[in-house]
């Protein structure tokens, strides 16, 4: 179960343990996400995708065991720190988490005036080319109840995007998209990893873009996780684990051939 | 935010009309004097104030002119009462203070009655004549045993 | 027996807690207050959605509850002959309690609730770990403009509701039984104190006003990421808002006034 050291780990999870009253998340869970690599979170649902995701936000604070993201620690830092540390996270939530009070422009402009002061022109234009960059031109002045879910969730990738973090935490990115919104978004990340170095955490259902895009699977499973690239996971000891790749897998090659085409 | 016009006059119009309505509160039904007011402070000392209370209205030929501020008991086993008057009535030294009754059982009042002197009399000084404030009950059981006449009015 | 009494003591202990847990978010909350950016727009916002679209409400329940005051009164008053003291009955009356009271309660319903739910709904689908993830303290950017928004608007409100009310019993008392108008206003106007009446009335609204926004932001805040949450969270801000208003009435009046 031990994950094979990584050289260069940007997020790194020890022994970490967490209940939600008696049901067990992670008993003991250790993994790497190696800097400027794509990991895709996969497992049932309640196998604790997005509670990963949260812990190593800061959001949520485990029983017991510690979480670097680059080399700062996470649990029990004081908010100043834990500040320092978000500001090197992107988060785009399943849901999206747009303020429903406040349009598309102010959501996107929110991360940019706060935490990077920017000014107003140059938040602007930034808020220009992130829009165009996931297909939303022209939705600056509507409200979040004026878009439709896929155009949330494009609006919600592109405010954790705006900020241009070192790791971009992503929540179920294409769930509910159609296949064109799907591509391009997976263009989108593929775009950032490679120009930006960007570390990316997806958490997925989506089997096919999943292999497409995945330098690392984190399959997680009772209470702790099997890591692998998705070659190894498809050809994995454990029929459980081929199964869950494989009910709806690409060949194991396309992975390789996509990712140099895009 | 959003700037919008239309929502900034309406709450600038809501502050100013819950402004409007503390200030109308405040000084004309509260009776707040507002910049610095003209108001002189006479002293009075009396052997009984019976029901009197802070805030009763001191008044010169029926018209108020200021109220009690404090009601307190001196060295001397007198009460003494601090009156808070208009400052620009001009009261002759003479003036007398004593108190009353508004009816039978109405609230207890300081009626001032200016006498004839020509100096007036100097802000924060003791007003010299002093009328008791009259007791129903001593009326009655003075009327009753027959010993007095019933009242001085 | 014993487990009756282990049953009370954790109760009394959760209070304990739950007191603690709501003097550290007043703490933030001030904190928040005091530390730049002030957000006058959102502020503004605020007041708009607890003061402007509250008014009509406050304004027609003053005018109704000083007409009410102004027939018992007079229906009081007249058996003693003493109608003209009219104006001072039901200008105590609201000034010192009804006023600030009446007035808690309506925006504690109106605009506390709403407060709580937006606030919890915002919990619900992850707005404010939203915030939390862009380095925003969501206590800065929710919570402090909604609750100053309470304290600015709850004064200004109460004595919007007064002044609607005195009108509503002059209405009552001269316009349609008949005392007379300057009599009504004289009495009201001689027995009405500054320091005691009207000023004891501000900070009786100041202080609901502080009580309601701390409430409504708190429970909004800590209410569960569910729609059960959300309408738990709106339920007690109605009730402890309520239940504190009348409760902390009591105190206020009691070192206030005379």
């Amino acid at each position: 179960m031990d994950p094979s050291p990584l050289p260069d780990p940007h997020v790194q999870l020890r022994g970490v343990r967490l209940a939600f009253g008696r049901r067990r998340v992670f008993d003991g869970l250790d993994c790497d996400f190696e800097r400027g690599s794509i990991c895709v979170l996969l497992g049932g649902s309640g196998s604790g995708k997005s509670t990963l995701l949260r812990l190593v936000g800061g959001l949520l604070a485990p029983d017991a065991g510690r979480i670097a993201v680059a080399g700062q620690e996470v649990v029990g830092s004081s908010w100043r720190e834990l500040r320092e540390i978000r500001n090197k996270l992107g988060m785009m939530f399943q849901g999206g988490a747009l303020l429903d009070s406040l349009s598309v422009y102010q959501n996107l402009a929110l991360p940019l005036r706060e935490r990077l002061r920017m000014r107003e022109p140059e938040i602007a234009a930034r808020i220009q080319l992130q829009l165009a960059a996931v297909g939303l031109e022209g939705t600056e002045s509507l409200l979040p109840r004026q878009l439709s879910g896929g155009m949330i969730k494009r609006a919600a990738l592109a405010r954790a995007l705006i900020s241009e973090p070192e790791i971009l935490l992503c929540d179920e990115p294409f769930s509910g998209l159609d296949p064109l919104t799907v591509h391009r978004i997976e263009a989108l990340l593929l775009e950032v990893n490679e120009s930006l170095g960007m570390t990316l955490v997806l958490s997925s259902h989506h089997i096919p873009s999943t292999l497409r895009m995945a330098d690392r699977l984190l399959l997680l499973m009772d209470g702790g996780a099997v890591a692998g690239t998705p070659q190894e996971l498809l050809h994995h000891g454990d029929a459980r684990i081929r199964e869950f790749l494989d009910e709806d897998a690409a060949p194991a090659g396309a992975h390789a051939s996509r990712r140099s085409h895009s | 935010m959003q700037p919008s016009p239309s929502r900034d006059l309406a709450v600038g119009l809501f502050v100013l009309a819950g402004l409007c309505a503390v200030a109308w509160l405040s000084v004309q039904v509260g009776g707040l004097a507002l910049g610095p007011s003209d108001r002189s402070v006479f002293h009075a000392s009396f052997d009984q104030v019976g029901g009197l209370k802070p805030r009763a209205p001191v008044v010169v030929a029926g018209v108020r002119v200021g109220s009690v501020v404090a009601i307190s008991l001196g060295e001397d086993l007198r009460a003494h009462v601090t009156l808070d008057v208009d400052g620009t009535l001009k009261l002759p030294d003479d003036t007398s203070a004593a108190i009353r009754t508004s009816g039978l059982l109405g609230d207890q009042f300081i009626a001032l009655e200016p006498g004839g002197s020509e100096t007036a009399l100097a802000p924060g000084s003791t007003i010299a004549f002093t009328q008791n404030a009259l007791s129903i009950e001593s009326l009655i059981a003075k009327f009753a045993t027959g010993l007095g006449s019933g009242g001085e009015k | 027996m014993a487990r009756l009494l282990q049953r009370l003591g954790l109760r009394c202990l959760g209070i304990v807690e739950q007191l603690g847990r709501i003097a550290l978010f007043a703490l933030s909350l001030s904190r928040a207050v005091l530390s730049p950016p002030a957000r006058p727009g959102r502020v503004v916002q605020e007041v708009f959605d607890v003061g402007v679209l509250s008014l009509v409400i406050v304004c027609i329940s003053g005018a109704a509850v000083g007409m009410v005051l102004g027939l018992q009164g007079y229906n009081t008053l007249i058996r003693f002959g003493a109608e003209e003291s009219l104006g001072a009955v039901v200008g105590l009356s609201l000034i010192r309690e009804l006023g600030p009271v009446l007035t808690g309660l309506l925006v504690t319903g109106r605009a506390g609730s709403a407060m709580a739910a937006e606030i919890a709904t915002m919990v619900a689908t992850e707005q404010l770990d939203g915030l939390r993830m862009m380095s925003v303290d969501p206590v800065h950017l929710v919570a402090m403009p909604k609750a100053v928004a309470m304290v600015v608007a709850m004064p200004l409100l109460s004595a919007l509701f007064i002044v609607c009310a005195i009108f509503g019993g002059y209405v009552a008392g001269v316009e349609i039984l008949g005392v007379d108008s300057g009599t009504y206003f004289s009495s009201l106007e001689s027995s009405v104190d500054f320091r005691d009446d009207v000023a004891g009335s501000l900070l009786k609204a100041l202080v609901f006003g502080v009580v309601v926004g701390l409430i409504a932001t708190y429970r909004g805040y800590t209410s569960e990421p569910t729609s059960a949450g959300v309408s738990a969270s709106t339920t007690a801000t109605v009730v402890v808002s309520s239940v504190t208003i009348l409760v902390f009435d009591y105190f206020i009046t009691a070192l206030w006034g005379v």
